[in-house]
């Protein structure tokens, strides 16, 4: 059986603290580290919020070999703009935080369709685990095409 | 110590090892890991894909090496290469006509030649087929009959192709490939002419043996290529002649549809004039599409053990099988393993695909085949196969609760499953018919049958030839069952009829014999009286199973079939016999579980079935 022994970070100081409970790589890349040039990792509370924001704007069979991970709100913004959609909409939120996001708690749902524009504003808030603050995310969901 | 186990191939493993491995720094910058929302997780899948992806990749490769496991058709050729082996293209269906045509076709001239390519038409599921000579037949005169006779005419199916390329020597990679895949190769010829303005050529031939090869011989190479198709080189003025410069190369073949107009029997001449009377020798066979990948698995390393020699059964087997189309099962045996031994002799059967004994030209054909590949003075005998026709009684119990389907549906099921076996598991040489596996497919054919019982019974027919002087036998190759001084006979036969009067066979004890039973032909009564007419006109042998009669009264030629109980249950098809169940004369009764349907109150009137009928 092989084992590979390399790790080739060893030696270089971590530039986040070690005090951090949840700590992610930020998918945008944005943020660099002045002096190390390295991506500064998302911390905790902004970790969650990413993992959330990545889970709902991920639609089912996007990632390989994983059918089920993800929601399917890109499909039904082709479907009529209706209270029946929104609430489509938030069942389908509701459902991936529950099965694939377990750092949150109360969640809460709000789905607002603007159907001029055919297009929704969704607030979603909710409790992390570590922490009574209650948080806060929102999209504006708009058809590109 | 961290780790990270690479020898995993699934996706989701090679995740969760990358988890596992990150998961060991437990300084390290990042901890989202485990949670398919984080961008971490993200990255994670995109390096197991291309773990994935590299893996099968390897794993495919490795596996497209070797001559086992691939896949594609141009790398198990590739490797069958390696061993010598062509894979066999397509074959035009051949059929043997005789012709007679009128003298005045040819005015009455002391010769007359029926030209290759002479067309005849044929019509075979509403579809016509054309048929070529593919060689001149010259004939005298028969002056008797004022007609010209041609004895044997083959015609193939197709049409003939021609395929010419220029040599250029410039181009060192000159290929000269033929780009049809409805070539026949077997009938391929190859002629080199000078140049364009010649008529003149030389034909070249297939390279077979390194003996006797030399600079000067007129020969080629042929193999399949890459895209599928035929290939053919030359040699190099060392070992075999080398095409000069401008060289005319002409491949002349058939085009041909294979194995579909396989079975024409009539056949109509075109062509203008007097048209031949046409008698059919034997019927269009032996077309075959061009050999697929699993058969050249099989073949390609049989034939290189083999060495183009025929020395063990499994080089008869390969050999015939790579040469000749047609053949569905072959078997083959030492003339020491005979009954009665034949030493210096080899036992070749073959059944072929379409029929139940192969063809006068397949016979031909196989001889020379093995004239130069087989050990001197070893003669190869071809013998017909026998066939031991299998028939049974077949009772099985069913729960009718269990099912929707009524008495007589289930019985067709059964009758069904057993043909499908009768198709699929026998039919082949050297066979077995293991009793208790078609126990368990009745048993299995539907969800409601509970229990099956099978009698199993055996026949043969004995072919009397009227005017036939000579004792002649029938060999079951099995012990029968019974006792040696039983009563009721062992055998019975169909019947058949001399001067009014209908006879069967049957057998009874023998004075004195241990092991040996008498056999009579009797007649009987209206009213179901038997009486004996031949006393002794054969004998039978139950450990051996064979039949010997003596020469029966009869007014014509005869087929009886004598039908006996094997004393196995199981059968083993030995030889040239070939086993094949009569499903028509199989019996299926199905009868309702009462126990099933009914409870402990149906034990009362429950039925087992008997050993014997």
């Amino acid at each position: 059986m092989s084992n590979v022994l390399s790790d080739y970070n060893k030696e270089r100081s971590s530039n986040v603290s070690k005090r951090a409970l949840y700590s992610d790589l930020p998918i945008n890349f944005k943020d660099v580290h002045p002096n190390y040039k390295d991506i500064i990792a998302l911390k905790d509370i902004d970790a969650v919020k990413q993992s959330v924001q990545n889970l709902i704007l991920t639609n089912r069979g996007e990632r390989p070999f994983q059918p089920k991970v993800g929601s399917n709100i890109t499909r039904l913004l082709f479907e009529p703009a209706d209270v029946f959609t929104a609430s489509a909409i938030k069942s389908e939120i509701l459902t991936v935080l529950k099965r694939y996001e377990p750092r949150v708690t109360d969640v809460t749902v709000q789905v607002f369709d603007n159907s001029d524009r055919n297009a929704y504003n969704i607030t979603i808030g909710f409790k992390v685990i570590f922490s009574e603050i209650p948080q806060e995310i929102n999209f504006y969901l708009e058809r590109l095409r | 110590m961290k780790q990270l186990n690479v020898t995993e191939l699934d996706f989701d493993q090679i995740k969760a090892n990358l988890i596992t491995y990150f998961k060991q720094h437990e300084s390290g910058a990042y901890k989202d890991w485990d949670f398919e929302g984080s961008g971490l997780n993200q990255m994670l899948d995109v390096l197991a894909y291309n773990t994935h992806y590299n893996a099968i990749l390897a794993h495919n490769s490795l596996n497209e090496s070797f001559i086992d496991s691939a896949q594609i058709r141009s790398n198990v050729v590739s490797r069958a290469k390696l061993l010598g082996y062509t894979p066999r293209s397509r074959k035009a269906s051949r059929a043997t006509l005789a012709l007679r045509f009128s003298s005045s076709i040819n005015e009455g001239r002391e010769s007359y030649t029926f030209a290759s390519g002479s067309k005849f038409t044929t019509v075979l599921n509403d579809i016509t087929y054309t048929f070529i000579t593919v060689e001149d037949y010259t004939v005298q005169l028969d002056a008797v009959n004022d007609e010209y006779f041609f004895p044997k005419v083959e015609i193939y199916q197709g049409r003939i192709k021609h395929n010419k390329y220029v040599v250029d020597d410039i181009n060192l990679n000159q290929k000269f490939e033929i780009d049809d895949d409805t070539i026949d190769v077997s009938n391929l010829e190859v002629n080199i002419y000078d140049n364009a303005r010649t008529n003149s050529f030389q034909a070249y031939v297939p390279f077979s043996e390194i003996g006797g090869v030399t600079g000067d011989s007129n020969i080629y190479f042929i193999n399949e290529n890459y895209a599928g198709n035929y290939e053919v080189s030359f040699g190099d003025n060392i070992f075999g002649k080398k095409p000069d410069r401008l060289n005319i190369i002409d491949f002349k073949y058939i085009s041909t549809l294979g194995s579909e107009a396989n079975g024409a029997t009539i056949f109509n001449w075109v062509g203008s004039g007097i048209s031949p009377n046409i008698t059919l020798i034997s019927k269009s066979s032996e077309g075959a599409e061009k050999e697929d990948i699993e058969s050249i698995r099989f073949n390609a390393p049989l034939s290189f053990v083999a060495q183009n020699r025929t020395v063990t059964i499994d080089d008869y087997k390969s050999i015939i099988s790579q040469n000749i189309t047609g053949i569905q099962t072959l078997s083959i045996w030492g003339g020491q393993d005979n009954n009665p031994p034949e030493y210096g002799k080899v036992f070749i059967s073959g059944k072929p695909v379409d029929g139940d004994t192969l063809s006068i030209q397949q016979k031909d054909e196989i001889e020379s085949l093995l004239k130069n590949k087989k050990v001197i003075a070893i003669l190869p005998k071809i013998v017909d196969p026998e066939y031991t026709y299998l028939y049974f009684d077949v009772l099985f119990k069913y729960d009718s609760n269990r099912t929707s389907l009524g008495q007589g549906q289930l019985q067709s099921k059964v009758r069904r499953v057993i043909e499908e076996y009768n198709t699929d598991q026998l039919q082949q040489f050297d066979n077995i018919f293991r009793y208790s596996q078609l126990l368990s497919i009745v048993d299995n054919s539907d969800f409601s049958i509970l229990n099956s019982f099978i009698r199993v019974f055996v026949y043969k027919t004995l072919d009397i030839n009227y005017g036939n002087l000579t004792p002649i036998g029938l060999d079951f190759d099995m012990e029968l069952y019974g006792e040696i001084d039983e009563e009721e006979s062992i055998i019975s036969s169909d019947p058949w009829t001399f001067g009014g009067i209908t006879y069967r066979l049957a057998d009874e004890t023998k004075n004195g014999s241990i092991n040996e039973r008498n056999i009579y032909a009797y007649r009987e009564t209206s009213s179901g009286e038997r009486i004996k007419v031949y006393k002794s006109i054969g004998s039978l042998f139950m450990k051996e199973g064979i039949v010997k009669i003596n020469p029966l009264p009869v007014e014509q030629n005869e087929s009886i079939n004598i039908y006996v109980s094997p004393a196995s249950n199981d059968i083993v098809s030995k030889r040239n016999n070939l086993l094949s169940i009569d499903v028509d004369r199989t019996q299926i009764t199905a009868d309702v579980d009462t126990i099933s349907v009914s409870g402990s109150s149906g034990a009362i009137d429950y039925k087992t079935f008997n050993r014997h009928r």
